[in-house]
């Protein structure tokens, strides 16, 4: 994802379009706060993502840490080391922990040492010991994000860093730098989107997901964990969040179609 | 309100207000996030009718907010005609100093278009900035998000998920 220019944004959400995807969630801990700025907001998701990785016995240490940094460095051969790394050490102290982009990168290879680990135990003799697949789930997903975040928080970074405060620094340092008025990051749609997506999920288990592509293909998936009694009440609400994503796509396919035409009527329309 | 919106990537409506137990998400380009809280469906696991009535609140005000996409719609729709209406106006000044042929042939048909593509990425994040003065709603989130994350880390509470 850039962040260079307005064409490039455009670029990315009108890709976006291409796809909705709508999601209904199971929530625990819910309570009516809404998304914080981007740099404590990327703290929340590192907050909730090193939480599940280190309950799961995959915590980042500072190994993994330091090898991260090698690695969106640009360093040689770290590649093989990151693939092969085992929670061999205590995880970081909580107060120590970044929003950087290494600390994404970290996370990243921490879950995906979790799912190389599931996929031995599941083609080994006890298969049934292996994680149960919304805990799996969680974990493709900590890979997925994080290796969109990765690049993105470097450029949010390179931009607007302040000394990697903002987004590379600790919680301190970074509420500090938020608080002290460095408000200048709020431009960026196609980045918020992208946080605001992965901040709104977080670790939690999707019950049921609808995806929509453009050329009128739908897939939906309803979690097999759905409790009878609720059943009916959530599908229903699931129904609804389709219909809602639906009609915001169809306004926004709409705007499109009427700047483009009045382009069209204004470039080849007869002059009198 | 609509710069919040922009500003946090889509548009969150909570049922019912302050304590939610039903939080829809919907963005810029119409992905939807509907969460539901557990620990409300859990309390009301055997009885449906609330459970009914509090979806149909919810759509409802779905539906209310969504409205907000409409009124920015017609603000784009304004500045787009705006604009039109500001280049006839400046054809109409220069016409009378300098001669409608001579705007008409040489100037305004570079100008015009020109104008447009510069101004545009330059005065709307400048009216987006201005108006994040008045966010004040945001901010109260992110002071209160710091705290609820250096409480955590400082292993003085829990809680499961990314923010709220």
């Amino acid at each position: 994802m850039s962040l260079q220019s307005w064409k490039d944004r455009i670029e990315s959400i009108a890709l976006g379009l291409l796809t909705i995807e709508i999601n209904t969630i199971r929530k625990s801990g819910m309570s009516a706060q809404k998304m914080p700025e981007l740099p404590i907001a990327l703290h929340s998701i590192v907050d909730c993502y090193s939480d599940f990785l280190s309950s799961g016995g995959y915590g980042v240490t500072q190994a993994l840490l330091d090898l991260a940094s090698q690695r969106i460095g640009g360093a040689p051969g770290v590649n093989n080391t990151l693939i092969a790394w085992k929670p061999d050490a205590a995880p970081l102290d909580m107060a120590e922990i970044t929003n950087g982009a290494a600390m994404f990168e970290a996370m990243r290879w921490a879950a995906a040492a979790a799912i190389r680990d599931d996929n031995i135990v599941l083609l080994g003799p006890t298969p049934e010991k292996a994680l149960h697949q919304e805990v799996r789930a969680v974990f493709v997903r900590i890979v997925s994000n994080c290796r969109q975040l990765v690049p993105l928080v470097k450029g949010l970074a390179a931009k607007y860093g302040q000394s990697n405060e903002l987004f590379g620094g600790t919680l301190e340092e970074t509420a500090q730098a938020v608080f002290s008025g460095a408000r200048n990051y709020y431009d960026e749609t196609d980045v918020v989107i992208l946080i605001r997506k992965v901040w709104d999920i977080g670790t939690e288990t999707v019950l049921a997901q609808t995806s929509v592509q453009v050329d009128g293909d739908m897939v939906t998936r309803i979690s097999p964990d759905i409790e009878g009694a609720q059943r009916d009440f959530l599908l229903a609400l699931h129904t609804s969040s389709v219909k809602t994503g639906l009609a915001q796509w169809q306004a926004m396919f709409d705007l499109v179609k009427s700047l483009i035409g009045e382009l069209g009527r204004m470039l080849f329309a007869p002059r009198p | 309100m609509l710069w919040e919106d922009l500003l946090r990537g889509g548009i969150t409506v909570d049922t019912p207000e302050g304590a939610p137990r039903l939080r829809s998400v919907v963005q810029l380009d119409g992905d939807t996030t509907t969460l539901a809280s557990a620990a409300y469906l859990d309390g009301l696991a055997a009885d449906d009718g609330p459970l009914q009535a509090l979806m149909a609140e919810h759509q409802a005000r779905v539906a209310a907010r969504l409205k907000i996409y409409a009124s920015l719609q017609a603000a784009g729709a304004w500045l787009h005609y705006g604009a039109w209406a500001a280049s006839a106006f400046s054809l109409v000044i220069g016409g009378l100093t300098f001669g409608y042929t001579h705007i008409l042939d040489e100037v305004a048909p570079a100008m015009v278009p020109l104008t447009i593509r510069y101004l545009a990425p330059r005065v709307l994040p400048g009216l987006l900035k201005l108006a994040l003065g008045r966010q004040a709603g945001v901010f109260a989130d992110t002071h209160q998000e710091v705290a609820k994350l250096q409480a955590r880390r400082n292993g003085a509470a829990g809680g499961a998920g990314a923010g709220y």
